[in-house]
């Protein structure tokens, strides 16, 4: 789940127009090689997104047995 | 409001209604835009707006109305410059209606943008487009509960497959009926309209969907989850990427050159065998000019227009498939340390086409720093016209085999340069840019729409390349034939002294006075290197002539050290004009040219010296 989203205004429209904004559930399909970006499932969408932009999107875990990144 | 600007430029036509189609990028919508209008549509140069937009009269059941074709946007509040685009247009275009365009399956947030355009006040209809992959990964929607509550007439469709599209024409007359001529209205206020809304939007899209709208309860889309597990596989992704790549390559040459020799020889027949003695009654200057200067030139390019279409062909497979953007996603590590994103590698990647259209694909990148970086680097991709080049030179210094090898050399030398440049150059054009793209779902692209596209590159690759030809032509002609009375490309012709001029910086390359010449004239198109070598060498009956010419005055080892230069030089003049309209900056355009000089000199020196040392001539 998104708790909240800590970018800049622009990038924040942009998140928030694929569909990443607080309260979504998101799900991280795998990490590209050689700490290269994330792939993540938003809804109906897929789409990447840098490592260093994914860390200022902060989440809590949808499944209360595990700890929040 | 009415426009008075130049034939080519257009606006809103007095008397026909305005139609816009907006939506997100990934919709479809170019798609939609070409199948409404037949592909009958031009590039308006639009007041006020830096970029062109495609435009065409459509005739709705008697009615004549102007559809205009908006670039893909995410958020009409967004910073791109696309988004800026839009803004600007709305502001300052009468718009009687908007065709909101959006992803069926995805609609669970393209409907944001639905409800911002409802915001802005104008007269708007929806189509959901991609029907087919809403009802393949179990989306259902409710058309007539959507319609009721966004207010909006709701229309389902498939642009490319063509289902609905009669009924959305139906659909839009019946929108623009409502309105009488001339009602076209401009936005006021666009930033604030939107800005007050902003937080109702959220609040607003959920009951809506909720309503509307069911998905499915699982992801359905196994297929696309299938074949990542395989294609962004962190071992395998990337040799499997390459290797796709490096059969492309060799599909498109295996069929293409031979396409291109029977072309070339066809062309070679009609100028010897038909134009020649047809033009026998002529002044030998003028007649000569004919088939030698300009049909030669022509003729070398329009052979190469096969393999060009065969690229833009297999381009749009890999691009309207899904697999571009996940090299984006397999070689953003990479192009991250190189202060670059997967973007540019993907707009590198399109320089192996043609130069000129990867240059003005870097608009989707916001940091200008990243831009910059970008632009510098896409001028090394070894682009078609310089592949021409050396596989002619090739084909003239070296066996099949070897040649083979020294056509993938240069394509690693190719990456080499630009993975060169992005290091040395990082620090100056630095960028925090972020990086956030959809990775559409595998789709299988259609014949008519990949045909199209590349038909319409090559008919744009030969609008460029002909003014080119008939300019270079002419030039190589006059350099080579002034001061009157001398021998054509002699030592006392104006190519001759230039090629004389320039011999302390060449010599020491290997370049000698005529091939000087051939290196001036492919800083203007690479295209004319191989003519202006043909009417330098006074060889222009055939290609093999042309090639013993050749290989009896140069060596291979300057041979090679030609193509390194030819590799890393300035590809064209188009390729900086269209640097200088994008980046907007005449010091950053001129240091692009200069710094490729460089490199290219510095690359042929270190060969070519090092060849002698070793005893290689």
């Amino acid at each position: 789940m998104v708790a909240a989203l800590a970018v800049e205004p622009g990038l924040r429209h942009r998140l928030e127009a694929l569909g990443i904004k607080p309260g979504q559930s998101l799900k991280v399909l795998r990490r590209g090689w050689w700490s290269g970006p994330i792939h993540l499932q938003v809804g109906m969408t897929e789409l990447m997104l840098r490592r260093i932009d994914a860390a200022r999107i902060q989440v809590f875990s949808a499944d209360p047995s595990r700890a929040a990144p | 409001m009415t426009h008075c600007l130049d034939s080519a430029g257009v606006v809103p036509v007095s008397g026909q209604a305005m139609v816009t189609v907006v939506g997100m990028p990934n919709t479809g919508k170019s798609t939609l835009f070409s199948q409404l209008t037949a592909a009958h549509a031009h590039i308006g140069n639009w007041p006020g707006l830096t970029v062109d937009l495609l435009q065409a009269e459509l005739n709705l059941e008697g009615r004549r109305v102007q559809l205009v074709d908006l670039p893909g946007i995410y958020d009409l509040r967004g910073h791109s410059e696309d988004e800026a685009v839009v803004r600007r247009f709305l502001e300052s275009t009468p718009v009687d209606l908007v065709v909101i365009t959006l992803n069926a399956s995805q609609i669970d947030r393209q409907l944001r943008l639905a409800l911002q355009v409802r915001q802005l006040g104008l007269p708007a209809l929806v189509l959901l487009n991609m029907a087919d992959e809403a009802r393949r990964f179990g989306v259902g929607i409710d058309l007539d509960e959507l319609a009721r509550r966004l207010e909006l007439p709701v229309l389902l469709i498939s642009a490319k497959y063509r289902q609905g599209l009669a009924l959305a024409r139906h659909a839009i007359t019946k929108a623009l009926a409502a309105s009488p001529p001339g009602a076209g209205r401009m936005v006021l206020d666009l930033e604030a309209k939107l800005a007050a809304a902003d937080d109702d939007l959220a609040a607003a899209m959920g009951p809506i969907l909720q309503a509307a709208v069911t998905f499915p309860a699982q992801w359905r889309d196994a297929l696309t989850r299938r074949l990542d597990r395989w294609l962004l596989h962190p071992l395998l992704g990337l040799p499997i990427f390459f290797l796709v790549m490096a059969l492309m390559f060799q599909a498109i040459y295996a069929l293409g050159v031979p396409m291109q020799q029977a072309l070339s020889a066809l062309i070679d027949h009609f100028s010897r065998f038909v134009l020649a003695p047809a033009l026998a009654s002529w002044p030998p200057f003028l007649s000569a000019f004919i088939t030698d200067g300009l049909v030669l030139g022509i003729g070398t390019v329009s052979a190469f227009l096969p393999v060009i279409f065969l690229f833009f062909l297999a381009m749009g497979v890999v691009e309207d498939s899904g697999y571009l953007s996940r090299a984006a996603f397999l070689m953003d590590a990479f192009m991250e340390r190189l202060g670059l994103d997967g973007r540019s590698f993907v707009l590198s990647l399109m320089g192996f086409g043609c130069n000129v259209p990867a240059i003005l694909g870097t608009r989707v990148m916001r940091s200008s720093g990243l831009r910059l970086l970008s632009m510098l680097i896409i001028p090394f991709s070894l682009c078609s016209a310089r592949l021409n080049v050396f596989l002619f030179m090739a084909s003239v210094f070296f066996t099949p085999r070897q040649g083979a090898l020294v056509i993938f050399g240069l394509y690693l030398l190719s990456f080499g340069a630009a993975i060169l440049t992005a290091l040395l150059f990082k620090g100056r054009f630095a960028s925090e840019e972020s990086l956030v793209l959809e990775l559409p779902p595998y789709r299988l692209p259609t014949l008519p729409q990949i045909w199209g596209r590349a038909w319409a590159e090559v008919r744009h690759f030969w609008f460029w390349a002909r003014r080119f030809i008939l300019f270079g032509v002419v030039g190589i002609w006059l350099l080579n034939n002034l001061p009157f009375g001398v021998a054509p490309a002699s030592a006392q012709s104006l190519s001759g002294q230039l090629g004389e001029l320039l011999q302390p910086l060449l010599a020491p390359i290997g370049i000698n006075p005529r091939l000087t010449v051939a290196l001036v004239f492919g800083f203007i198109a690479k295209e004319i290197v191989l003519g202006g070598l043909a009417v330098i060498y006074g060889q222009t009956a055939s290609s093999s002539a042309l090639g013993h010419a050749l290989a009896s005055e140069v060596s291979w080892v300057q041979a090679v050290s030609f193509m390194l230069f030819t590799l890393l030089y300035t590809p064209c003049l188009s390729t900086v004009a269209v640097i200088r309209t994008e980046s907007k900056r005449l010091g950053f355009t001129l240091f692009s040219v200069l710094w490729s000089l460089v490199l290219a000199w510095l690359v042929s020196f270190c060969f070519y010296q090092l060849a002698w040392l070793v005893g290689w001539r």
